[in-house]
């Protein structure tokens, strides 16, 4: 009776199957922990890997920075013939690149920085050229910094219905200056006045792309035209442009790194950019336009009328200013910074220097030059500021000095 | 007594204890992978010996040095000897020992000795 009872009521067993659903669950997890752990040990291996390279490749960048030499191809760094570098390094326009390439058996990693130099001493404002003529301020002018003036010295001037204003007429220690500027870094000017007199294409102009990414470890992009020509594209990198006639940089364009050599250079208002111009006729810089650290507008002068650099009104560069004359015999080439514009850095000019703007950092000018509607004033300065004091500590200038102090790091490449 | 009028879904003893044991089985096999896959990989013993010896050389290229530290059972050693003559280079070796004085780890890198780090 029972028996039958039980064949009719069917009771649903499913403990079993719910044990092996369990066991199937929990060996799924345990395999992607597994697999996890896999994942994770490869991936530290990996790490460690890329840790060690990138130790090697900063230790290489170091022996770079410590030597002025050029550097042995290849070098066993601890000599446990494992950790191997091969360094390379090369002019970058007023700066050094150092270029790392670390190896551990197949794998590598490469490095590369800008070098520069602090400058000797930072405190300087001004070193005008002894050309026996006092040095005359007028207006809000303030300087502030050590100065090495003329033996004529400072002196107030009344011009254009202003006569000096503020407490004091220098803001620091006068010294006297030498009728020559502090010698310059020739090899670097000369390695400049090569590349201006002659590149080298590598990229035909019709191929010249829009967008355009090199790194400082291979060959330069070199992007030459003998006509005039204008850059709107976005160029990053080892790459140097030059034109025979002139180089115009639109705001549109996107610049980093980037090197331009041609006789006459114009950027157009309002741009943007990290960039090193050397030109031989003419700098002329936007209104509004940005330059950040570290760039250089250099004129390496050699032609004639004067050839200029005008910096225009609410223009910022980051960097230096340089304007050196080839051929002495001709007519000094002049460095005009508009009103409200500002230079944050080192201005070293073997010419005329007219200030109507802000120089954060230091002048070394053989004279300066103040021209206004009724006359043109010899060593005057009408509103005009240089302070060394705002400019950071941390500064890093270019060798342009034949006497400079300790090489350090400008940037980071790639 | 109220009535169930509802089928019960129930399993069998046999069946309930043959889960049991599969059930067992499974854990037992998964806490003992699971122990074994993480007590086998070290790389977290590394992970931490590796950003002990970043630690200790950051400290040295920061103006401050210390020969040994201890930490948690391992001892780690930091040396800087000059590089090749090179007044301005020194190599940077910081080792990591456990208590037996074995080596664990090691991280050598070339320093830059800048002027604020002489004075």
């Amino acid at each position: 009776m029972r028996k039958l009872i039980l064949s009719r009521k069917k009771i649903k067993a499913s403990a079993l199957f719910y044990a092996l659903t369990v066991a199937l669950l929990m060996s799924i997890f345990m395999s992607a922990v597994i697999f996890l752990a896999d994942i994770n040990g490869f991936h530290f291996s990996n790490l460690e890997l890329r840790e060690q390279l990138l130790l090697n490749a900063h230790s290489g960048i170091n022996i770079l920075r410590a030597s002025n030499d050029n550097p042995t191809s290849e070098l066993d760094l601890f000599g446990d013939a494992n950790d191997y570098v091969k360094l390379t390094k090369k002019q970058w326009g007023l700066f050094e690149v150092g270029v790392s390439k670390a190896y551990v058996g197949d794998y590598q990693l490469t490095r590369s920085a800008q070098f520069g130099y602090t400058p000797l001493d930072r405190t300087i404002a001004i070193y005008l050229a002894d050309n026996n003529k006092p040095l005359s301020l007028s207006g809000h002018t303030f300087v502030k910094g050590t100065v090495y003036l003329p033996k004529a010295g400072v002196s107030r001037a009344y011009i254009e219905g202003q006569s000096f204003i503020g407490k004091q007429l220098i803001e620091g220690n006068i010294q006297q200056s030498n009728k020559i500027l502090p010698e310059i870094n020739k090899s670097l000017v000369q390695y400049n006045l090569n590349r201006l007199d002659g590149i080298q294409n590598n990229i035909p102009i019709e191929e010249w792309p829009d967008t355009l990414t090199r790194s400082f470890s291979g060959e330069s992009a070199i992007l030459y035209s003998d006509e005039p020509i204008i850059i709107d594209q976005k160029y990053k990198g080892n790459i140097i442009i030059g034109s025979d006639s002139k180089v115009t940089v639109s705001n549109q364009a996107q610049l980093e790194d980037v090197l331009i050599y041609a006789p006459e250079i114009e950027i157009q208002d309002r741009f943007n950019g990290n960039l090193q111009l050397f030109a031989s006729r003419s700098i002329q810089i936007g209104q509004q336009c940005h330059l950040s650290y570290p760039s250089a507008v250099c004129l390496l002068a050699n032609t004639s009328p004067a050839p200029f650099i005008r910096i225009s009104q609410r223009a910022i560069i980051d960097g230096i200013v340089l304007v050196y004359q080839v051929n002495k015999n001709k007519e000094d080439p002049l460095l005009s910074i508009e009103q409200d514009a500002l230079l944050k850095g080192q201005v070293y000019v073997d010419g005329a220097l007219e200030l109507k703007g802000s120089v954060y950092g230091n002048v070394i000018c053989s004279k300066f030059l103040l021209r206004t509607p009724s006359s043109i004033y010899e060593n005057h300065l009408l509103n005009a500021t240089i302070d060394y004091s705002k400019l950071s500590p941390h500064y890093v200038g270019s060798g342009l000095l034949a006497s400079q102090s300790e090489k350090k790091i400008v940037k980071w490449l790639d | 007594m109220a009535r169930l009028n509802r089928k019960i879904i129930a399993s069998t003893l046999p069946e309930t204890l043959i889960a049991m044991l599969i059930i067992s089985i499974a854990f037992a096999i998964s806490i003992s992978v699971y122990i074994s896959v993480v007590s086998s990989a070290d790389y977290y013993q590394k992970q931490y010996i590796h950003q002990l010896l970043n630690k200790i050389a950051m400290e040295v290229k920061n103006g401050n040095p210390q020969e040994i530290k201890e930490f948690d059972g391992l001892v780690i050693r930091s040396n800087l000897q000059p590089y090749q003559n090179n007044e301005r280079l020194n190599v940077l070796h910081v080792v990591a020992l456990d208590q037996e004085d074995h080596k664990i780890a090691e991280q050598k890198e070339i320093i830059y000795l800048d002027q604020w780090q002489e004075e």
